[in-house]
Order: C-alpha cells, then structure tokens, then sequence
C-alpha cells in the first residue's frame, strides 16, 4: 500500500480535503455571483422600490455597463409612461414634461430657502397610480424618485433645490420613466 | 415681529404625545398643502387630508386666510385620523395675523388642542382625550391650555395644562389672547361661518369644568360684544354707483396685513400692495355680493379661489360683510369687480350697483 493509499484510507484526512475543496468552490461561486442581479428582484424594485436595499439593486442594474440595457428593456416594459429626451424649450431646463395620461411639473416654493415640488399629475382620464420615477441621464448615475402611497393623483414630492434628481429630471437629454 | 404680541405656542395632542406647530409656510399655490417632518422633506401621511382641509371649497383654512396652499412643519408625526383639525386651524389664525411662536421663539402661552371641525366651524368630538393629556407631558410655557371639544370626554386638568372645553374655535383663540386682542385680530372670524350657525361660546361643560370659569365668563362677554357690535354698527354709505356697499381694501405692508382703507366711490385704482378687499352692505333686505378678481395669473390660478358670492337676508342693523382676497405674489395690476344686487321677494333684482378697483401692487411685496 503506497503512502497516498494511506491517505485517502484515512478517514479524518479525507473529510478534512471534502470540507477544504468545498469551501474554495463556495468561495468562488460566491465571488463570481456577487455581481449577479435576479431578473425578479430588478422587476420587484422596479414596481415595489421602498424597502431596504432598493436602491442599491437599481444603481448595480443601471451602473453596469453591460446589465444596463437589459435593466432598461426591463424598465420600459413595465413602466406606465416614458418621458422621451425632449429639446428644452429655452436655455433652461426642462420644468414640465408630458406623456400619455401623466403630467409631471415642477413647482418653486414661495420662500426663498423652501423646496421645490415634484407634481405627478392626470393629464387625461385613466392613469394609474405609479410607484417610482426614474430618469436615466447619457453618461450619468439614475436617480430615482419613490413616490407616495395614494389613493388618487395628484401625488406630490419636495427636494432641496439643488437635489440630482432635479438636475436628472431638468436635463432635457434624460428619459423618466413612471412605473 | 408685531410689537407687544402674545405669541402663542400650538401643540397637537396625539396618543402618542404632544406635537408641536414648529412652521407654518405659505407655499405656491399650484401645489398641494403639505404636512412634514420638521427638518424634512417628507410629506406625512396625512398630508392629503391636510390639503382638503385648507383648499376651498372642502376646506376651511384658505377661507380664514385667503390662501390656499400651506407647507407646515410638525415635530413628530401624526399618523392619521382627524383629531388634528381643530389644532391646526387654530395654529393658521394665529399665523395669520403674526401670534404664532414658531421654531425657538418664546410664548406666553401654550396650547394644547385635539378636536375635528366641519366646514361651519363646528368642533366634533374626538376619542382617547384623557390618554392624549396624559402623554402630552408638562405645559412649557408659564399658562398651558388644552382645548378640547365640550361635546365630549372632559378630564381634570393636569401637567399644567388648564383645560378649556370649546364649542368654537374662538373661543381658543379670545382664552389665550384675550378678547380685545381676539376683537381687534380675528374680526372677521365672525362673519365666515353661515348665518345663524355660531354655537353659543359659554356653555354647561364650560361651567362644570375645573378652572374654566374664567375662560366661559371671557366667552360670554366676547360674544354679547359681537351682538352689540351688530346691533349698533351705524349704517354705512356711499355715494354713486357705490351706494349700496362700501368698498374697503387690506392693504399689505411690513408686518403683513394692515387695517382696512375706505376706497371712496370715485376712485378706481388703488396703489400698493393689498391682502384683500372687504364689501359691506348696511340695508336691510335681501342682498347678493358678488366679487371677483380678475387679471393674467387667472391663466395659471384657479379662477374659482378669486370669485366669491355671498346671499342674505339682513334686517335689524345688521351689516353683510363679503371678503375677497388677492393673489399676492402677482405683481402685475389686478382687477377687483363687486356687484351687489337686492332682491325683490320673488327674487328679482331691484336695484345693484358695481364697482371695479384696479389693484396696481407698484412692485413692493412683502410675503
């Protein structure tokens, strides 16, 4: 008997080179899913965004060159409305946008240091109530607004006034979708 | 700050403890009143229900103040119900006319509220009241008040805090600030509810309650000064088309509203800025005031929040007292129209007259 045959013949060695060949395959299976997004988890977040984590499972979607247009195929298939790029109709950015049965409006507070207000509007009869609004700007990070829960439309938001979302939604190369 | 001022501190009673009226804020109107967090941007829940109950016609609010959109900062959330209303409303009077104590300024007196109120100002009873004294902790200021509904569960004083059963907001209102300030501030408080629906301000809960009887004897004597006050108001009268009303406008100054100026019936432009414009008619029949304001914002503003009407019947001296109020953060000029017409029994017209001021704001505001 050769001293390899031993080895294996010993029980306590060979569960210790099971448990050893185990663990470095979980470590890579680990490793190699890290980057990995379930296709239902994205959709999920998509319709479902509050919760913890919502934000980090749509940043490794969209922030991934190579998920990113899977994620907004995705995105465009379940969103209520999409809000193309538009040309801006003055040097400044875009204060309203309007697409299918949704309005979407900003609004300046009265008081100098107060929010700016995110409507969500019913530009006709019909519209659903959505859930989450994405703008995806060329080159930028998502931002991402989650909406209220209600009952009705209007809903309503407020950012500071120098919030990325208003810059995302102002940006008349990005496109918003409402899911 | 108004010179001499009480200001007043308001807090919310909830079961889960006190929550104060940190800022009251008024906000474009194209958006929706909200509730927040105090530091925050997150609307509360409730918030929809808030914005009802400001916004005419549901709400009350906008028809005490004349705007419509508020965005108020509380210090703790409420969660829900309706036992907010009477607070706030009460917290939005007192804003208006600048004695609300907001963020660390000091008060003379705190108050305490819970109760619902109806588009007539009448206060609705509430549950778990003694729970939500309770948990309010101790009044912080040197006189704590909790205003609560008379129709309902009346628990002893304690924590400080006086309790003052009401029937209606003013009475809140004339026990904290007393009633010379509560007549010369909220004057027109009298005149918004329908004809015939005041409650009477001193009543049996007031009574019986510990440490109210002050509060009731104070209510008693406001409300037969407003009886006199109709009863011996001198008739008054303008000449020309003007003959049948008398047209006074608010204007707006440093500290906010000012005191009502007579616009003589000759004049039809008024310069400087204004809050509001009061009609008054002084015979006795019946009457129809009709007002509007008119002007290029109508294109982004709901032309219904600047038309507004008002029919009686009046006899005996009384005085029928329409307020209209202005778009304030318009700059350019406004039109404020009023007709008044009397009408026969049949209801036919008899005799009307018109008046139509141009408001011109001369680019001074003050918000």
């Amino acid at each position: 008997m050769t001293g390899e045959d031993e080895t294996v013949a010993d029980p306590l060695a060979k569960a210790l080179f099971t448990a050893a060949s185990l663990a470095r395959d979980l470590r890579g299976a680990t490793k190699e899913a890290a980057g990995a997004i379930c296709f239902s988890e994205l959709a999920h977040r998509l319709l479902r965004p509050d919760g913890r984590g919502a934000d980090a499972v749509l940043d490794r979607a969209f922030g991934n060159p190579k998920l990113a247009p899977a994620a907004e195929a995705l995105l465009r298939r379940i969103a209520l409305a999409e809000f193309p790029a538009a040309a801006a109709a003055s040097s400044g950015g875009l204060e309203m946008r309007e697409r299918d049965s949704y309005r979407l409006r900003l609004a300046t507070s009265l008081a100098a240091d107060g929010p700016t207000y995110l409507l969500i509007e019913q530009a006709q009869p019909g519209a659903e109530l959505p859930r989450l609004l994405v703008a995806l700007q060329p080159g930028m990070r998502p931002e991402y607004a989650v909406l209220p829960e209600a009952d009705t439309l209007p809903l309503q938001l407020m950012f500071d006034a120098d919030a990325p979302f208003l810059r995302a939604f102002r940006n008349p190369d990005s496109r918003l979708f409402l899911t | 700050m108004t010179a001499g001022a009480k200001r007043v501190r308001v807090f919310i009673a909830t079961t889960r403890g006190a929550v104060r009226v940190v800022r009251i804020s008024a906000e474009n109107p194209t958006v929706r009143s909200a509730l927040c967090l105090s530091g925050s941007l997150a609307a509360l829940p409730v918030s929809a229900d808030y914005d009802s109950f400001v916004r005419e016609p549901t709400g009350v609010v906008e028809r005490q103040t004349g705007h419509p959109v508020y965005r108020t900062d509380l210090s703790a959330t409420i969660e829900g119900g309706e036992s907010w209303q009477l607070g706030l409303f009460v917290a939005h009077l007192l804003k208006h006319e600048d004695l609300l104590a907001e963020g660390d300024e000091p008060a003379e007196t705190d108050l305490l509220v819970t109760g619902r109120l109806d588009r007539d100002l009448n206060i609705g009873t509430v549950d778990h009241v003694r729970e939500k004294l309770e948990r309010a902790g101790m009044a912080g200021s040197g006189r704590g008040l909790f205003v609560l509904p008379a129709g309902g569960d009346i628990p002893d004083s304690a924590g400080g805090w006086q309790v003052l059963p009401v029937d209606h907001p003013g009475q809140a209102l004339s026990a904290c600030l007393g009633t010379e300030t509560f007549e010369s501030r909220y004057g027109a408080l009298r005149s918004s509810p329908p004809r015939g629906r005041w409650p009477p301000l001193a009543g049996k809960r007031i009574a019986a309650a510990a440490g109210i009887a002050s509060a009731g004897l104070m209510a008693a004597v406001l409300y037969s000064s407003i009886i006199q006050r109709e009863e011996a108001a001198p008739e008054r009268t303008s000449g020309g088309a003007g003959s049948m009303m008398q047209l006074e406008i608010v204007p707006r100054g440093e500290q906010g509203c000012g005191a009502p100026v007579v616009v003589a019936p000759q004049a039809n432009v008024f310069a400087g800025p204004a809050c509001a414009g009061i009609v008054t008619v002084g015979r006795d029949g019946e009457f129809r005031i009709m007002a509007s304001v008119s002007g290029d914002f109508l294109s982004y503003a709901d032309p219904r929040r600047y038309r507004r009407e008002l029919h009686r019947v009046i006899s005996g001296g009384d005085r029928l007292v329409l307020r209209i109020d202005f778009p304030y953060w318009v700059r350019q000029p406004v039109r404020l129209n009023v007709d008044v017409t009397q009408l026969a029994m049949d209801g036919e017209p008899v005799l009307s007259a018109k008046r139509s001021i141009e408001l011109r704001p001369a680019g001074s505001f003050h918000f």
